[in-house]
């Protein structure tokens, strides 16, 4: 590579996003103008996708610490305790803007990124979820959000199938101002043991670093295309920076094979190749671990022919993972890549230097204090000032009151943003992996088994708590009400006592769906004297709403759990703001304050009410 | 009894279809480029996405070392399950007539189908009763089985026509409506929809796929006798 003679100047430092002040600061934190490829990393990793520049200050103000809190910020996901030794990692990101240009692979490369940075951290992805918002996909700029909106589902479907982790859940919204700007998040879970996390700060002077997964070609280079027009190479080979194409075969490939290494405990340290690339996996590893880093970009499997320095480490070629090894460990992990058929090659060291240094057969080409790179980036305030105007128009009321009931009844119908989602999510294997209970549409929310059964009893688990019995029921009494004699739900009750094998007389506690209506109520009393008998004037019944709230997503699973606890301590929780007794309405309440529950020694059993409108009604019969 | 369960580059739903196996006999993962089928009794070529579906789902799988063994398993009249792109590899490898095109609807569909029994004399559907349906979801965006009109007609003549989409509920356009079938003599078994994936209610609401499983060791045990 040619010397000084080629140094870039202040024009190419701002063409490539840099301010002038920032060019001045990277100028002084290398001791001089830095070269070609020292410009193209500074200019990468001090961009606000890698360096958060006007946000961090704000994110830091945030609570990141907790008691189930496993790993916080910081790691290439976040991940948190759930029990029985298992922890849970996820992650959301958007990529927002290569959907709108391309918004298959957008979308797909965007799934493919969130699941590395999930299995980064040692956790197997076990799902994806989507968030999306488009204009409206009628009018002016519907041809335009019907190509998005397509292309994004097909995409997340074709990623998160084939690498297969199933899409068990998602929202999408259309609205006029998101024509302009769509957003496209997703979403992944994975599931981990505890001891197998791993964090990606590397350390120990001496050890590898290899890179593996694909080759790394042009792709994504975007910003340092001014910087490839000014480095004329012979021949006229073709230096265009190429789209990101996602590739869910090489990425199964790669998630199989970094799970085994981990499994195998031959990694020190793992970290994915995302925006930035190489540029930004490598300095961010050597600034964890504080220490240095040295590269040698042509040990770097290339899928292109004369890629210059700085091309190999910006580039965002995709299904790439780079990991820290001790030495007497690298011909296993080369041996592991050989058997999944990633592409694995030794391209560096782990140094004490504190810097980034670059090297092409033997010669230096870059050389960066890390610290510079990654910590030194200018943080800086938002000024924030509220517009004049509102940026976007309100939305046009298209229904009024002259509007007839049929007429509000078809527009309500065919309104996009409440229309059945299935011809979207019925393009997503929501199943593989075999853990998922709820699918989409089949309630609020996906509900995922983590372990089963016959695993938790191997490791001794506790049982807190055994499902007896249920019933269910459904009507169609009315829109929003129910019966007011509470037929459906003596039903269910009578039906969960005898799915349960139980008699009125067994129930020591009910938690009552209880939302405080006159109308719920009510009728609850009704159905619990209906099914219960002359028992139900010695059962507590109390609604732990009354403490909590209606809550608009999962109430009856969290109510259920109130249930086992109550039954597990022997505690009858209270009814919290009971005033006074209203006429008919005699049941032992538990008013404002919680008591022991007797149970004459025995088993705690315990009924768990939710009513829904409509009606449907379930009753769980728990014991503990 | 014991069933081997292949794994590709891509597989997807061998662990799955591990699991399921389990429930009725026991069961081992076998490595593609391993020869050995470790004493199986069965084998099951699972569903997912082999070599990333490059070429044409299932063109390459058919070529990995373990298949040539399960091709000579066959035969010598072992027991082949394949399942969904087991199902594709098993039409490349010659092992069943016909092939998957893409789908009628032209896009990937995930959903629960039912299943009319066609043939339940067989190793697949013993434990079914003729004109039992199943409800088992399917998954796949090649899944359409086509096969020429003389072909066709030599498969009713000889009984192969397994397992149909019933009430018209086939998303991918399948010939006659056929969800599975199997080869002239019996033994080897292909259908799109995911057998595996309906062997617990809690995940899913359905068990009838166990059957196909249960079926499978009934014949294997029976063989025996």
């Amino acid at each position: 590579m040619a010397a000084a003679a080629t140094l870039p100047t202040l024009e190419d430092a701002l063409a490539l996003g840099l301010t002038a002040a920032e060019y001045e600061l990277v100028c002084e934190k290398q001791d001089g103008p830095p070269n070609v490829l020292e410009l193209a990393m500074y200019s990468l990793l001090w961009s606000e996708h890698c360096a958060y520049k006007h946000s961090k200050k704000l994110l830091r103000t945030l609570p990141t610490e907790g008691k189930h809190v496993v790993m916080g910020p910081g790691e290439n996901a976040g991940a948190v305790d759930v029990g029985g030794g298992l922890v849970c990692a996820f992650k959301v990101e958007s990529h927002n803007h290569p959907s709108a240009v391309e918004p298959f692979q957008g979308a797909a490369t965007g799934v493919g990124g969130i699941l590395r940075d999930v299995f980064a951290v040692g956790a197997r992805p076990i799902a994806v979820l989507d968030s999306l918002r488009f204009g409206e996909p009628a009018g002016e700029g519907a041809a335009r959000t019907r190509y998005l909106l397509d292309g994004a589902v097909s995409g997340i479907g074709h990623y998160g199938n084939s690498i297969g982790v199933p899409t068990i859940g998602g929202e999408v919204y259309f609205e006029g101002p998101y024509e302009q700007n769509c957003l496209v998040n997703a979403m992944a879970l994975g599931l981990a043991e505890r001891e197998r996390l791993v964090r990606s700060a590397a350390a120990g002077e001496g050890n590898v670093l290899v890179l593996f997964g694909a080759s790394t070609g042009r792709d994504g280079i975007g910003g340092a295309s001014v910087l490839a027009s000014a480095e004329l190479g012979d021949g006229g080979s073709d230096k265009r920076p190429t789209v990101q194409v996602g590739d869910p075969f090489e990425e199964k490939k790669l998630l199989e094979c970094s799970l085994e290494l981990l499994q195998r405990e031959l990694l020190v340290s793992l970290q994915d190749l995302g925006a930035a690339g190489l540029t930004s996996s490598a300095a961010e590893m050597a600034s964890k671990g504080e220490v240095g880093i040295e590269i040698d970009i042509a040990r770097v499997p290339l899928r292109e022919a004369d890629m210059e320095p700085f091309e190999v480490m910006v580039s965002e070629s995709q299904e790439r993972m780079l990991c820290v090894v001790e030495p007497d460990k690298l011909d296993a992990v080369l041996a592991l890549c050989e058997k999944w058929e990633v592409g694995g090659s030794a391209i560096g060291t782990v140094t004490s230097t504190g810097r980034v240094r670059v090297t092409q057969d033997g010669e230096l080409v870059g050389d960066m204090p890390v610290r510079a790179l990654v910590d030194d980036c200018p943080l800086y305030d938002l000024q924030p000032a509220k517009p004049s105007e509102p940026v976007y128009p309100p939305p046009v009321a298209t229904l009024g009151s002259a509007t007839t009931p049929s007429e509000t009844l078809l527009a309500l119908l065919s309104c996009p943003n409440i229309a059945s989602r299935r011809p979207l999510f019925e393009q997503y294997d929501a199943i593989v992996q075999s853990r998922t209970v709820r699918r989409p549409e089949q309630a609020d929310a996906a509900v995922l088994v983590l372990e089963d059964a016959e695993k938790a009893s191997a490791r001794g688990a506790r049982v807190l708590a055994t499902v007896r019995g249920f019933g269910a029921t459904s009507d169609a009494h009315h829109l929003t009400a129910p019966h007011p004699d509470g037929a459906g739900a003596t039903a269910a009750i009578t039906k969960a006592l005898r799915d349960s094998g139980l008699e009125p007389e067994d129930i020591d506690y009910i938690n009552a769906h209880g939302t405080s209506t006159p109308l719920n109520d009510r009728a609850e009393t009704k159905a619990i004297k209906a099914a219960l008998g002359d028992h139900a004037s010695r059962v507590p019944v109390s609604s732990t709403k009354s403490a909590i709230g209606h809550l608009l997503g999962a109430a009856g699973a969290v109510e259920a759990t109130a249930t086992i606890l109550a039954l597990r301590d022997r505690i009858a929780p209270p009814t919290l703001g009971w005033e006074e007794r209203e006429e008919g309405m005699d049941l032992d309440y538990v008013p404002n304050q919680a008591r022991p529950l007797d149970v004459n020694g025995g088993p705690a059993i315990g009924l768990s009410n939710a009513f829904g409108f409509g009606g449907h009604n379930v009753v769980l019969c728990l014991e503990a | 009894m014991k069933f081997g369960v292949l794994q590709f580059p891509g597989s997807c739903d061998e662990v799955d279809a591990l699991q399921a196996a389990r429930r009725v006999a026991d069961a081992e993962l076998i490595w593609h480029g391993e020869r050995d089928l470790k004493g199986a009794d069965a084998i099951v070529v699972p569903g997912g996405f082999s070599y990333g579906d490059y070429l044409r789902a299932g063109a390459i799988a058919r070529f990995a070392p373990a298949m040539e063994s399960v091709i000579a398993f066959a035969r010598d009249g072992g027991l082949v399950l394949g399942i969904c792109n087991g199902f594709q590899v098993l039409c490349e490898a010659g092992l069943l007539p016909g092939a998957l095109l893409g789908n009628a609807n032209r896009r990937f569909t995930f959903r629960q189908v039912e299943l009319e029994v066609l043939n339940s004399g067989g190793s697949f559907t013993g434990a079914c009763a003729l004109g039992e349906r199943l409800s088992i979801p399917a998954k796949h965006a090649w899944g359409r089985y086509y096969a020429d009109t003389e072909t066709l007609a030599a498969m009713d003549r000889a009984g192969q026509f397994v397992l149909r989409y019933a009430g018209g509920e086939s998303f991918n356009g399948s010939v006659h409506d056929i969800a599975g079938v199997c080869n002239e003599r019996g033994n080897v078994f292909g259908l799109m929809p995911h057998p595996e994936h309906a062997v617990d209610e809690l995940v899913g609401g359905s068990a009838d796929g166990l059957k196909i499983f249960e079926s499978m060791r009934l014949a294997v045990e029976g063989a025996r006798v």
